[in-house]
């Protein structure tokens, strides 16, 4: 304990090396991959997304030096700025498409619900990590009440996929933080019999429809195909037309003559599958999966819960997020806007992204020192 | 504890490992199994095809002279309610761009938008005046198996609403009806069901009826139909009964799919909404109706057609060249509005509400010149377009009479298609082939003068209703002439045929060649039976009559004047009934009828016109058959005299021509040839495939003839060829368009887009080479046609380009029916000579019966001619004049006839008189 408590500074050498490095170099090949992408669909996006990563590497900088267990002391404070912001989006945001979502900061469209995932994410490991009795249903209710003002705040806007990553964070974080697993099963089955009611009351037109697109593909005309389905259809196009090889980057006809609709944000994918074809996407793939193991890797080394707990949260978002991306664009999973992690373009996502990085190399750089 | 949760940990990454490869799987099925469907898909959809149609050739004179052309309009079309706010028109960004383009000022735009709106607000007016409440409803809430839910949210709208529902409004009625409906077979429920109500006037207001009808097809539609007064719901009949009269809905349908269009308003019309109305404008919740796209769709008959509204003369700076090659006008405008060609497939935001249609119209120039003989175009019908399916659409125009219904196909030319490849955003054509321009054999001078002639005459002759005029050239059977009178404008024919087909002196019929009324040639037949006598030996010419007048009764068969003796020369110069009268008696049926035969009465001449008549030339036979009655003397001495029989103008005309030409002419013409319609503009020629075999030999003697053009051409082939046909395009050429002109024909070649709009222009090619051209090839066979193109093709074209230009010739088809071809008629020189004496009397003696025109003819003009004054049963006699000029060594024949002119010295001759002057000038 003596000697932990001398070393109270932060080592650059736990961060980096080992878990963190692995992280890191698996995170590069992602952004060079995804500014490649970018710059196949249009060249002015990429170079502002390039300037996003020199703000993001230095945001990261940043979160790693800074210590992580101050962010979740003080938790309640950020979940709280969180929801307020939530709370002006719904007032004074921006409507895109339809949805509030985002808040004009100058000249930046910032993504509320971005801030909100991190604070919900470190509210929880804090609720969690100093929880005792955990083996108790009644104490998953905190959890669950902590999750539920945004995930409902964030329907509302209406942005259903967003809100529903908040769901996989909150059941892996019990989850490593050791819940029973009874209570668990239970919890799951009682989620899954609510879903019709939500898919009913909870839903808009335009997301039942989503949604029924994707559970009756094959039992819908043409017609109605092509009027609902235009983003599948002309994403599971891209895929198909790419093959094995691709057709080269730059090269794909449904990326380049904007048959494929946001191309550079939710359907990059796509873009990737047409262009690199079936290598292409398998590499990125395997990619995120060593990422991802990487990360949880990382959480197993960790000895302390609540930055344990941070990772696996963190972990289970970029997981979401990718597994639906991935999985919309080739049919799997109805269409909602959850963009890929550290492909899609976007510079609040990109920079959350970061930051959730930069804590994670913070908790493996704060591994050996104390908080005071 | 720890451990607890590093193995939860460890679980999730096992999690990790087992769901990406679902994905990955899932890619692989996508991406190698089913790579052949999704690269057809990704490829399909990367071109976009248009119709491109063919240029209808012109039809010229012979002279070249156009009488009838193409004319290609664009129009500006434009939806008034992207345009409008608060139903007033707006001043839009697009208007502003539009009036830059066009450089048409934006007021005016605005203008006649405006107009526009205010019309269609007053028909909304009417149309929201005869109904109390408007409503519709979005059925799509409804699928099939929750029918019945219908009427029960008719009625929650109506609650909403706070409409009063009478109790005859019941849900079972309604349910009931609505099953009804649905049971319907899908072919009777095929278009829209409206629910509508209709004040009845007056009495028994309170006691209004609504009434529910819906499009129906079939038996029992029609059946419905017929116990509806009213226009707008002809095509409607009752579903529902008993339903309250004051509410109008309106519930559509898809066309042909029992799908339903959404909107959802309900509004009852208040005083408010009147109060809108006196102010000549339209209350803002009703145009949210109207103005939604889907309402337009659903009265698509009634409302968009009037919405959309051209801008019409507006775009003349595109049409300089009104021949200009199709393709190159559309890119032009293309490039100025960035509205792709047939922009209605295609919005785009700079011009929201506008846009440009193309349309190919026919322009007859000269009027009512010829008219009867262009003909007119129609739209195609049912039958024409099941026929020749492959090159009409349903909108096209075909020839409905005359020489545009004659040589539709030629005139026609064939469809093309444009394609527009958005990969490499270029355009590649397989142009339309233009139809081929026709040349009459018409001279639209003389045309002109006979018909200025015939109509003054007509005029002058207070009886007079019409009349023709044939001229004919003798040693090539060509028609010079056709004329009619009266006439009418083929550039109105639709809008005026109402008023035409009433008119009494019918201007429709083409009096040249088709008779409506009984037209027998009169005096003028007493040539064919003078020559008959001498060839027959009934009598010497020296032989004698006397005339007293009449034959033997003063009532019956008489004679014009007292002409004491006379010969048969003079009979013709004096016209004297009674020579023929015994002639003809002498002659009898047989010899008669055989000789009118010879001379072409009583059967068509066979020009390329539809509609000519027969005439008539009676028998013995057909008089029993008709009157059960022998042929008598009488009969013989009226034929003799051309009474019996009837012939139009053309027939006369010929028979002038035979009379003149010793007995044969040749056969009668009325169109001259063809020519590909490009040639006088760039002298393109057309390839047939038999030409392309030949190419080889005609390079080799090409090359010899030039040989250092060639020697040069081939030393720089790579570049120095393409530099010639570049420069022959009229581009200018550098090594990357010469790279681009290789890479692209390749790409071409490859994609089976064989026609490049630029390499192409002006080429027209044979079908056959088309079809051989389109096959799929292997590479290289795409060489070798690359090699051919370069090599063998452009040189090819550009050798025979020179080779036109400097000998032209035309096609000439063979057109004329010569089912029958026409013997020699046995005729004496010296008998002709004999009738050519009496019939130059005619004008030039003192006793002849139109030596009133003597003065009218060039001097030294010597013609043999006849009158004619056919009696017409109660109506005023036709007038005739018909004969040859000049009377030594005939070059022209003619006739002239006047429908109850009277006589025909003085009404046929002058006109004939007038083009003689014209011709011998």
């Amino acid at each position: 304990m003596q000697a932990r408590q001398r070393n109270q500074k932060f080592s650059a050498r736990d961060a980096i090396f080992g878990m963190g490095g692995v992280i890191v170099f698996f995170i590069m090949i992602i952004l060079m991959i995804s500014i490649s992408f970018i710059d196949s669909v249009s060249a002015s996006y990429a170079s502002k997304q390039m300037q996003w990563i020199v703000v993001a590497f230095f945001v990261s900088l940043i979160a790693m030096y800074f210590d992580y267990r101050w962010l979740v002391r003080n938790s309640w404070l950020l979940y709280g700025l969180g929801i307020f912001l939530l709370f002006a989006t719904a007032g004074m945001g921006e409507m895109r498409n339809g949805s509030r979502r985002w808040i004009k900061l100058g000249p930046i469209l910032f993504q509320t619900s971005d801030f909100m995932k991190i604070a919900t994410i470190l509210l929880l490991a804090r609720i969690l990590s100093q929880n005792s009795n955990k083996e108790k249903l009644m104490s998953l209710f905190l959890p669950f009440g902590v999750v539920a003002l945004p995930c409902s705040l964030i329907l509302l806007q209406p942005d259903m996929g967003t809100s529903l990553v908040f769901v996989p964070i909150l059941f892996a974080m019990i989850f490593i933080a050791g819940a029973n697993t009874k209570h668990l099963k239970t919890i799951i089955i009682m989620a899954l019999l609510l879903l019709p009611i939500v898919y009913s009351y909870g839903l808009k037109d335009y997301q039942q429809k989503r949604v029924k697109m994707f559970l009756f593909q094959n039992t819908m005309t043409q017609k109605e195909r092509q009027a609902e389905g235009y983003h599948l259809t002309q994403s599971m196009i891209a895929h198909g037309s790419g093959g094995f090889a691709g057709k080269g980057l730059g090269e794909g006809t449904q990326n380049r003559h904007g048959f494929l609709p946001e191309r550079h944000t939710d359907f990059i994918f796509a873009v990737v599958g047409e262009e690199w074809g079936f290598i292409g996407t398998t590499v990125l793939l395997l990619l995120y999966l060593f990422l991802f193991s990487a990360m949880l890797m990382a959480a197993y080394s960790v000895s302390c819960s609540s930055g344990q707990l941070i990772i696996v949260g963190v972990v289970a978002l970029m997981v979401m997020q990718t597994l639906v991306n991935t999985s919309m664009t080739v049919g799997m999973a109805p269409i909602t806007g959850l963009p890929l992690p550290f492909m899609s373009y976007g510079g609040t996502s990109l920079l959350f992204c970061c930051c959730c990085v930069g804590i994670i190399l913070s908790i493996l750089g704060h591994e050996g020192s104390s908080y005071s | 504890m720890q451990k607890v949760i590093q193995k939860r940990i460890l679980f999730m990454v096992g999690g990790l490992f087992f769901i990406f490869p679902w994905i990955i799987f899932r890619l692989y099925c996508i991406q190698i199994l089913n790579y052949d469907y999704y690269q057809n898909k990704a490829v399909s959809h990367l071109d976009k095809y248009y119709d491109a149609p063919p240029i209808r050739g012109r039809i010229n004179d012979r002279n070249g002279v156009t009488l009838a052309e193409t004319k290609i309009d664009y129009e500006i079309r434009f939806q008034l309610h992207p345009l409008r706010k608060d139903g007033i028109i707006q001043e839009t960004p697009s208007m502003q761009n539009l009036s830059k383009v066009l450089n048409v000022g934006i007021d005016e735009i605005k203008s006649i938008c405006s107009k526009e709106n205010q019309k269609q607000t007053r028909r909304i007016r009417r149309k929201l005046n005869r109904h109390k409440y408007l409503f519709s409803l979005d059925l799509r809430e409804f699928s099939s198996f929750d029918n019945y839910k219908l009427p029960l949210v008719l009625l929650q709208k109506f609650k909403q609403k706070k409409i009063s529902l009478p109790p005859q409004f019941s849900l079972e009625i309604v349910k009931k009806n609505w099953e009804w409906i649905l049971k319907k077979p899908n072919s009777e429920k095929r278009s829209d069901l409206y629910l509508v109500t209709r004040e009845t006037k007056g009495e028994k207001s309170d006691k209004q009826e609504l009434k529910v009808y819906a499009c129906a097809k079939g038996k029992e539609a029609r059946k419905m139909r017929r116990g509806l007064e009213a226009n707008y719901y002809r095509q409607l009949y009752p579903l529902f009964e008993g339903i309250p009269k004051e509410i109008a809905i309106v519930l559509s349908t898809d066309k042909y799919k029992w799908k339903f269009i959404p909107s959802q308003f309900l509004f009852k019309i208040d005083d408010e909404h009147k109060s809108w109305l006196n102010r000549r404008e339209i209350p803002p919740i009703i145009y949210q109706v109207f103005s939604q796209e889907n309402f337009q769709e659903k009265f698509s008959y009634k409302l968009s057609r009037d919405v959309l509204v051209r801008i019409k003369g507006k775009n003349q700076w595109l049409m300089e060249d009104r021949r200009y090659h199709n393709q190159y006008a559309i890119t032009r405008l293309q490039d100025k509005l960035h509205i792709t060609y047939q922009a209605n497939t295609k919005r785009v935001d700079q011009y929201k509400g506008f846009s440009i249609y193309k349309g190919i119209s026919r322009d007859y120039p000269k009027k009512t010149l010829a008219s009867h003989i262009l003909g007119n175009m129609g739209e195609i019908n049912r039958e024409e377009y099941i026929q020749r399916e492959k090159d009409y659409r349903m909108t096209d125009l075909v020839g409905r009479s005359g020489i545009e219904k004659v040589f539709e196909n030629k005139l026609r030319g064939a469809r093309g298609s444009i394609v527009d490849l958005r990969d490499s955003q270029m355009q590649f054509s397989d142009p339309p082939t233009d139809g081929m321009d026709l040349y009459l054999t018409i001279d639209s001078e003389l045309q002109e003068t006979a018909e200025l002639a015939l109509d003054e005459s007509i005029k002058r002759a207070s009886s007079a209703v019409g009349g023709g005029a044939v001229f004919i050239d003798i040693k090539t059977g060509e028609i010079l002439v056709l004329a009619t009178s009266p006439r009418y404008d083929n550039n109105r024919y639709r809008a005026d045929y109402n008023h035409l087909i009433q008119l009494p002196e019918k201007p429709l019929e083409n009096r040249a060649i088709y008779n409506g009324n009984p037209a027998p040639p009169g005096s003028i037949f007493k040539v064919i039976t003078s020559l008959a006598v001498l060839e027959e030996k009934v009598a010497s010419p020296s032989q004698v009559v006397y005339c007293r007048g009449y034959l033997h009764n003063p009532r019956a068969f008489r004679c014009t004047h007292h002409h004491s003796f006379i010969n048969l020369k003079d009979s013709i110069t004096q016209s004297c009934n009674i020579y023929f009268y015994k002639v003809g008696e002498a002659l009898g049926e047989s010899r008669l009828h055989q000789w009118g035969e010879w001379f072409g009465f009583g059967k068509r001449v066979g020009i390329s016109l539809p509609g000519e008549s027969k005439g008539f030339l009676p028998s013995a036979a057909w008089k029993r058959k008709a009157f059960n009655e022998g042929w008598n003397k009488g009969n013989s001495r009226m034929l003799a005299i051309g009474q019996l029989l009837e012939a139009t103008p053309l027939q006369v005309a010929r028979a002038m021509a035979l009379v003149a030409n010793e007995g044969a002419v040749p056969a009668v013409k009325l169109v001259k040839g063809f020519h590909s319609p490009n040639y006088q503009k760039e002298g393109s020629v057309l390839f047939t495939l038999q030409e392309l075999r030949d190419v080889p030999s005609l390079l080799r003697s090409f090359q010899q003839e030039h040989k250092p053009v060639m020697t040069y051409l081939r030393k720089n082939f790579s570049s120095g060829l393409q530099q010639d046909i570049l420069a022959y395009q009229g581009g200018s050429p550098s090594l990357s368009m010469q790279h681009n002109l290789v890479k692209e024909l390749n790409f071409l070649l490859q994609n089976k887009y064989i026609y490049h709009k630029d390499i192409f222009h002006g080429m027209v090619f044979d079908s056959e080479i088309k079809a051989l051209l389109q096959k799929k090839l292997s590479w290289k066979e795409l060489i070798s046609l690359n090699r051919l193109l370069l090599e063998v093709i452009f040189p090819f074209q550009i050798v025979h380009k020179r080779l036109v230009a400097q000998n032209p010739t035309m096609i000439t088809p063979a057109l004329t029916n010569n089912s029958d071809p026409l013997q020699q008629i046995p005729i004496h020189p010296g008998h002709l000579e004999l009738i050519r004496q009496g019939m130059i009397g005619v004008v030039h003696s003192e006793k002849g019966t139109a030596r009133n025109i003597r003065k009218l003819l060039p001097q030294g003009l010597i013609i043999a001619s006849k009158t004619g004054t056919s009696q017409v049963r109660g109506k005023p006699d036709h007038a005739w004049f018909a004969g040859f000029a000049p009377a030594y060594r005939p070059q022209y024949a003619f006739a002239v006839y006047v429908e109850h002119g009277g006589y025909g010295g003085s009404v046929a001759a002058p006109v004939a008189a007038k083009v003689l002057q014209k011709l011998f000038e």
